[in-house]
């Protein structure tokens, strides 16, 4: 066993060496290294949301009924709605929602789908059978229309919404992490540690579980674009964020009503929806090349 | 293992899947924060009005006895109550799952017939112009939200262009047999009615199918260039077969085959995102009526639809695995 012999700073300098490796090999691809300049660019709409918005005052319910259905403008790149809000002030608060939401959901399902899949894939018996028969109850519907069932039963609003995806999304983190530990547990890493006395606790969170990480990052990368993609239909069928909240879907919702005369107000933020997902895909390609994992990403109906 | 006892084993992994699915839809109906029967008489029902609803619908009795019952029910093709309709939601279901049908099939025809076909020219042309544009459009097919495409079209080709329909399906052909409009005015020799929901149909089956297809493009893309370096491709060429013959009649064969899976699992795709493209178009429907009693909190709807909806997936999956099964006869099934 190699890692029994290397000393902490050799371990470290090997990782160091693995990582400029994979950043290399990431680097040559254009497509990912696109994608992760959207999510960038996303990332810091949403953060800096109120600095960069030119009418940060419009995010939430304000009225300028002087400047309603105004086409897009050098005053008003993505023109204004109904009550004469800035869109482009709204997209850029939008981000802030669609990408929290991706974030609280994927940690919501992880917390939950991880520890299940590890337990389930580790020990066999009648537990770990109820485990992966659970997930054939939650895969046996697409994702979009099980989250829409919770989320009519739930009052509509924004964590109901994201409480409705992550109820629906942890099988799929079980089941990937079930996968992975049913071929690692066979490994020699594993006979080894067992050997020399370390309990299944140990073996399984501290020898097995860091094994698992590329294939989980990967996912969670091409994830968040399909999270985000359920997310904003809840919205648009009005099962999630509500007027006046600057969401992506509820302002889709809100200005289809207007069409087509004034086609600004569904368009620009369907396009930040989907340049997001766009960049979420690029990069969790990218990153699948990097770390060489195959992972059957078969939405249900994302 | 025999290919009847892995469709036996098959199926006995998804009966009780969906036993638990319907257990799982059925408790979450009930434990609703409001009360249905006050939801459906309005605000000006007298108590007594509402006690007498919820004892008719059964809401007063244990949530296991209404379980049961209401599994009873479905069995004998009763699917409760509808409090917005005010009929059986088995009715309902009859008349709007036929639009469903129509609309998912016609979208998964178009992800075959167009994803597969750029799939083959995108691996027969590897890394030409002709293989980055196909590449390029399955990633933006992917990313694209299939609802605010559903929207854009219609801007397009209904508003500004003016050569398609905008919402609905036309009118009904005028027998009604499967209720699925193209095969009702086919089997009436009614070509006019035909051409009319071909129409109607174009633009939600079109939004509908674009992240299938851009799925199917890229599955049959990587089999095409996995096949197209095997040997028997080489022997092919070299017995000096056509190269039309050489990838369609030999490597696609291979190729579709393994691509064949992915298209049950792609249904789901487009049973889910039928909610909301026919929500845009008005398209009337199991999954815009799903929409509207979701919304309205129509319990015993919302219920019947999911469960429908589980149902077809699984039996669409079960028949890809039987043409799975007769089109690649290799296949061994491990347990």
């Amino acid at each position: 066993m190699a890692e029994t012999i290397l000393v902490p700073q050799e371990i470290r300098a090997t990782r160091r060496e693995e990582l400029r490796r994979a950043w290399s090999r990431f680097r040559s691809s254009t497509l990912a290294l696109v994608g992760l300049g959207i999510i960038l660019m996303m990332a810091a709409a949403a953060i800096f949301a109120p600095t960069i918005a030119p009418y940060p005052q419009h995010a939430g319910g304000f009225v300028d009924f002087a400047n309603t259905f105004q086409p897009p403008s050098r005053a008003h790149l993505f023109g204004t709605d109904d009550v004469g809000r800035d869109v482009f002030s709204r997209v850029l608060f939008g981000a802030r929602i669609s990408l929290s939401m991706g974030i609280v959901v994927l940690s919501i399902a992880l917390a939950i789908g991880v520890p299940l899949g590890l337990i389930a894939g580790y020990w066999s018996g009648w537990v770990s059978s109820l485990i992966m028969r659970i997930t054939d109850v939650f895969l046996a519907l697409p994702s979009i229309v099980l989250a829409l069932a919770v989320a009519a039963v739930l009052k509509p609003t924004l964590t109901n919404a994201m409480i409705a995806i992550a109820f629906t999304w942890w099988p799929w983190y079980t089941r990937l992490v079930y996968g992975e530990v049913l071929s690692l547990k066979q490994e020699a890493f594993v006979e080894a540690s067992r050997s020399v006395g370390a309990g299944p606790w140990r073996i399984v969170f501290k020898e097995i579980l860091p094994n698992t990480w590329s294939p989980i990052i990967v996912k969670l990368t091409l994830d968040m674009g399909f999270v985000i993609l359920v997310e904003t239909g809840l919205s648009f069928l009005g099962l999630g964020a509500q007027p006046p909240t600057p969401a992506w879907g509820t302002m889709i919702a809100e200005g289809r009503i207007y069409m087509p005369a004034n086609w600004w107000l569904a368009t620009f933020p369907g396009l930040a929806i989907f340049l997001t997902v766009l960049g979420f895909n690029l990069l969790g390609d990218g990153l699948r090349d990097v770390f060489d994992v195959q992972i059957e990403q078969w939405r249900g109906g994302a | 293992m025999s290919f009847r006892t892995y469709l036996l084993r098959r199926l006995l992994h998804i009966i009780p899947a969906l036993l638990g699915l319907s257990i799982l839809i059925f408790v979450l109906s009930r434990v609703v924060p409001g009360d249905p029967a006050r939801l459906a008489l309005g605000p000006d029902a007298t108590q007594e009005q509402v006690e007498q609803l919820r004892r008719e619908m059964g809401l007063d009795k244990p949530l296991v006895v209404q379980y049961l019952r209401y599994m009873g029910g479905l069995f004998r093709g009763d699917f409760g109550f509808s409090l917005r309709t005010r009929r059986n939601v088995a009715q309902d279901i009859k008349e709007f799952l036929p639009a469903t049908v129509e609309l998912t099939t016609v979208a998964m025809l178009f992800a075959i017939a167009l994803g597969v076909p750029l799939g083959v020219l995108s691996a027969v042309r590897k890394d030409r112009p002709e293989d980055h544009i196909s590449r390029i459009l399955a990633l933006i097919g992917v990313a694209l939200p299939r609802f605010w495409l559903a929207i854009l079209l219609q801007l397009l080709f209904a508003y500004y262009l003016g050569i398609l329909p905008t919402i609905g399906r036309g009118p009904a052909p005028p027998v009604r047999l499967t209720g699925i409009y193209l095969l009702d005015s086919l089997l009436a020799l009614d070509f006019r009615a035909f051409l009319i929901a071909l129409k109607h149909l174009i633009l939600p089956a079109f939004a509908l199918s674009v992240g299938s297809l851009a799925q199917i493009m890229r599955l049959v893309r990587a089999n095409m260039i996995e096949e197209m370096r095997r040997d028997y491709v080489l022997a092919a060429r070299s017995y000096g077969l056509p190269e039309r013959v050489v990838i369609y009649k030999y490597a696609l064969k291979n190729a579709f085959s393994s691509a064949l899976t992915v298209i049950g699992l792609s249904y789901g795709f487009l049973l889910g995102n039928a909610f909301l493209v026919e929500t845009v178009f008005a398209w009337p429907g199991l999954a815009f009526y799903g929409v509207d009693s979701l919304l309205f909190k129509d319990l015993n709807a919302v219920v019947g639809v999911t469960i429908v909806i589980g149902v077809a997936f699984a039996v669409v999956n079960l028949l890809v695995d039987i043409a799975y099964g007769y089109l690649d006869p290799r296949i061994r099934y491990e347990t």
